[in-house]
């Protein structure tokens, strides 16, 4: 979309991952820095701009839909850290409906609200729920609503799992004008083998590590006060660690459309890595090439 | 594999299901889906000139689902319009068949009518959805879960009746002379001592299915009828006699009533003197035709097209009794089994035509009729333009029928054989008279 107010930017990665820790503490970065930024939660969980907006009440745009009333922008928007506007998608309660549609629903009626438009932002991000499990939950990388995605991933198997099916979404969709990737955004990275996983990961799938962040204490601190690390701890080594990626997304161009690995090769990569991280752990002294 | 089908005759599974259950005297209807999935089957049934029965066309209730139920859920929508409709629809059953986006979706409409049960009100559910199939299967799950839910909210008498029987198999609305057949193939019970559940028609319904446990026999006209008479076999023990199509003409009803009397051991006597009457009765108009029959009729290359069991036997009996050479029959009912031969599709069409298709796609119909020269072509209205083309007559005898008031008309038995001969033999003088017009235009 060549009219598109700021650029807009999904995040994905399997549930649980810190997609949210990580969304907000690039919005609050980028907010710090001067930024007009809006952050989107497209989770049926809507607690994607909790640590943004100080757990202050926010009705999401799916209750207000639900209750149909005519919707202000202010119905369903509120200011958190450093003027970032948080909105949450929401959804239907538990079991029942359809979270995907939901999903679609609300990214529609933000456009009819002229949300861009009034709130005139630098940058928009759309915190998405984990997998892609289907056609709803691809709507944000889909028909030019974003146009780069990042995924947030472990070096755990099944957040690599997770990105690699939102790769698959991606190539499906970038030739007709949906998403591409900017990057993988290697979280909770630990031991020493880990960050060589996400490293080879991304090799093996023609795609770039965004950045690096590291497991560390002062997340869970400033998640507990319900703040980002860089509003509770601005000063510390980890706030720095999401200004850098903040920066990083922001000005980063090199867009690619990943090719992501078959089932069977995504199992044997897998194994191949099991082997050698049990190796590594008992001492077993081989060929250890790219650890 | 991709292909295109053109003009496919058969709707979706709910289409089946609603044009179903509309005629079951006593039902009311509660789609639980966007309003244009009922109003769908309106149309195409209108179009096709035929008459709806109690609560139908576009008086069917409908939850009108919107977006906020997809999202949401809509269970409490259904809930709600289960309410409402109870309010202002008499009705002695009433069934929620659900669609493709309530499917999808994955509402809990079982909850919806176990609770309306709960709180003592006749409500069963299909869930149809669409999506599972065509409006043939539609036909079939939703007359097997009546059968199968019935006890759920009606009280099933005791007592097996020894002369009773079900009828299934014969499609309401799809198969187009429904009315007239089921009461032709009534009549011939009837006339052999046998009480009958129809289920349609001019007789309540509901009740007939509170009746149908027990019955001594089911019998099947056509393949789609052997989910509700198995279902019946399972719950309660019941036997089925099953037959490719209703009988037409004297041979077939001796043959399909012959068959019937064994497996319930009727008195012989009584069914000699039945059928005795029958084919005199048959024989005095039949041999009315005789100097038609010579002059006109025999030898008549036709093409068949419909489904199953509405070629099989009108071909059949063009073929015995009219001298009909059927040179292509098209079975537009197999769905979904591409892989099989024709033969073992079908061995009736096989041994009835020279060519035997199966095919629901109007442009390969067309272009096998247009590749083949008959002096007939029997079929649907979209059978038509090819006729013209090819400057021939069109009988309509399958679904759908763009031209036609139907309002009991039959071929079945052999009241409607007779009906059949009418029909066919007209045709076939409208054929001298379209080859004598043609003809004029050399006169001065």
């Amino acid at each position: 979309m060549a009219d598109k107010i700021g650029k807009h930017i999904a995040i994905y990665g399997k549930g649980g991952i810190g997609k949210s820790t990580t969304t907000s503490n690039i919005s609050a970065a980028l907010a710090e820095a001067g930024y007009r930024v809006i952050q989107i939660g497209c989770d049926p969980k809507s607690d994607s701009t909790n640590t943004l907006r100080g757990n202050n009440y926010l009705p999401t745009v799916l209750d207000s839909l639900r209750e149909g009333n005519k919707i202000h922008l202010d119905d369903i928007s509120v200011t958190g850290f450093k003027g970032v506007l948080c909105i949450e998608s929401g959804g239907p309660v538990p079991g029942v409906g359809c979270a995907g549609r939901g999903i679609n629903a609300a990214v529609n009626l933000l456009q009819e609200l002229h949300l861009f438009e009034e709130f005139k932002p630098d940058y928009v991000l759309y915190d998405v729920l984990g997998d892609v499990v289907c056609g709803g939950f691809a709507v944000p990388i889909r028909d030019g609503i974003t146009d780069r995605a990042y995924v947030v991933s472990s070096s755990d198997f099944m957040a690599i799992y997770a990105a690699n099916n939102l790769f698959k979404a991606i190539n499906k969709y970038a030739p007709t004008g949906g998403a591409k990737l900017g990057g993988v955004i290697a979280n909770s990275i630990t031991a020493g083998y880990s960050k060589s996983i996400v490293d080879d990961f991304t090799a093996k799938t023609g795609t770039t590590v965004a950045g690096y962040v590291n497991r560390s204490i002062v997340v869970q601190q400033s998640e507990l006060y319900g703040k980002t690390v860089i509003e509770a701890n601005p000063t510390s080594e980890q706030a720095d660690i999401y200004r850098n990626l903040a920066k990083y997304i922001a000005e980063n161009e090199n867009l690619v459309v990943p090719n992501p690995l078959g089932a069977t090769e995504l199992r044997d990569w897998a194994r191949e890595w099991g082997d050698k991280i049990y190796n590594l752990e008992n001492g077993v002294v081989a060929n250890a090439e790219a650890i | 594999m991709q292909t295109t089908i053109k003009s496919p005759r058969n709707g979706c599974g709910l289409h089946g299901a609603v044009q179903t259950v509309q005629e079951i005297k006593g039902i009311v209807p509660i789609v639980h889906s966007n309003s244009g999935c009922a109003i769908q089957n309106y149309l195409a049934n209108k179009a096709s000139g035929l008459a709806n029965g109690y609560v139908s066309g576009e008086s069917i209730f409908s939850t009108d689902a919107q977006e906020r139920h997809v999202i949401f859920g809509g269970a409490s929508r259904l809930r709600e319009q289960i309410k409402n409709t109870i309010k202002v629809a008499d009705g002695d059953l009433y069934i929620v068949l659900n669609s493709c986006e309530s499917a999808m979706v994955g509402d809990d409409v079982e909850a919806m009518t176990r609770e309306s049960r709960e709180q003592g009100e006749s409500v069963i559910e299909n869930l149809t959805a669409g999506f599972h199939g065509d409006s043939h299967y539609g036909y079939e799950t939703v007359v097997a879960d009546i059968v199968k839910k019935i006890p759920l909210v009606k009280n099933i008498e005791d007592g097996k009746q020894d002369n009773l029987v079900n009828v299934f198999g014969i499609i309401p609305q799809k198969d187009i002379y429904f009315k007239g057949d089921l009461a032709e193939v009534k009549r011939i019970l009837n006339g052999i001592g046998l009480e009958v559940n129809t289920f349609f028609g001019p007789v309540n319904g509901v009740e007939e299915f509170t009746k149908a446990p027990n019955a001594a026999l089911n019998l099947v006209f056509s393949k789609w009828g052997n989910k509700a008479a198995d279902q019946l076999g399972e719950q309660y023990g019941i036997p089925k006699l099953e037959f490719t199509g209703v009988p037409t003409g004297p041979k077939a009803v001796a043959e399909f009533v012959n068959e019937v009397a064994k497996k319930l051991s009727i008195d012989e006597e009584a069914v000699n003197g039945f059928l005795q009457n029958e084919e005199e009765e048959f024989n005095y108009y039949y041999q009315g035709l005789t100097d038609t029959f010579y002059e006109e009729l025999v030898g008549k290359s036709v093409a068949v097209v419909g489904d199953e069991s509405t070629v099989v036997r009108v071909g059949g009996f063009l073929k015995d009794y009219l001298g009909a050479s059927v040179e292509i029959a098209i079975i537009t009912d197999y769905f979904g089994a591409a892989e099989r031969s024709k033969e073992e599709k079908s061995k009736e069409a096989v041994d009835l035509a020279q060519d035997v298709y199966f095919t629901q796609d109007a442009k390969e119909i067309q272009d096998i009729l247009a590749h083949n020269d008959v002096d007939l072509i029997l079929g649907s209205s979209l059978e038509n333009p090819v006729a013209e083309k090819k400057e021939i007559v069109s009988l309509e005898i399958s679904y759908p029928v763009y031209y036609k008031t139907i309002v009991n008309k039959t071929y079945a038995g052999n009241r409607g054989a007779l009906t059949l001969i009418e029909d066919y033999s007209t045709a076939v003088k409208a054929a001298r008279h379209l080859r004598e017009q043609k003809l004029q235009q050399y006169i001065r």
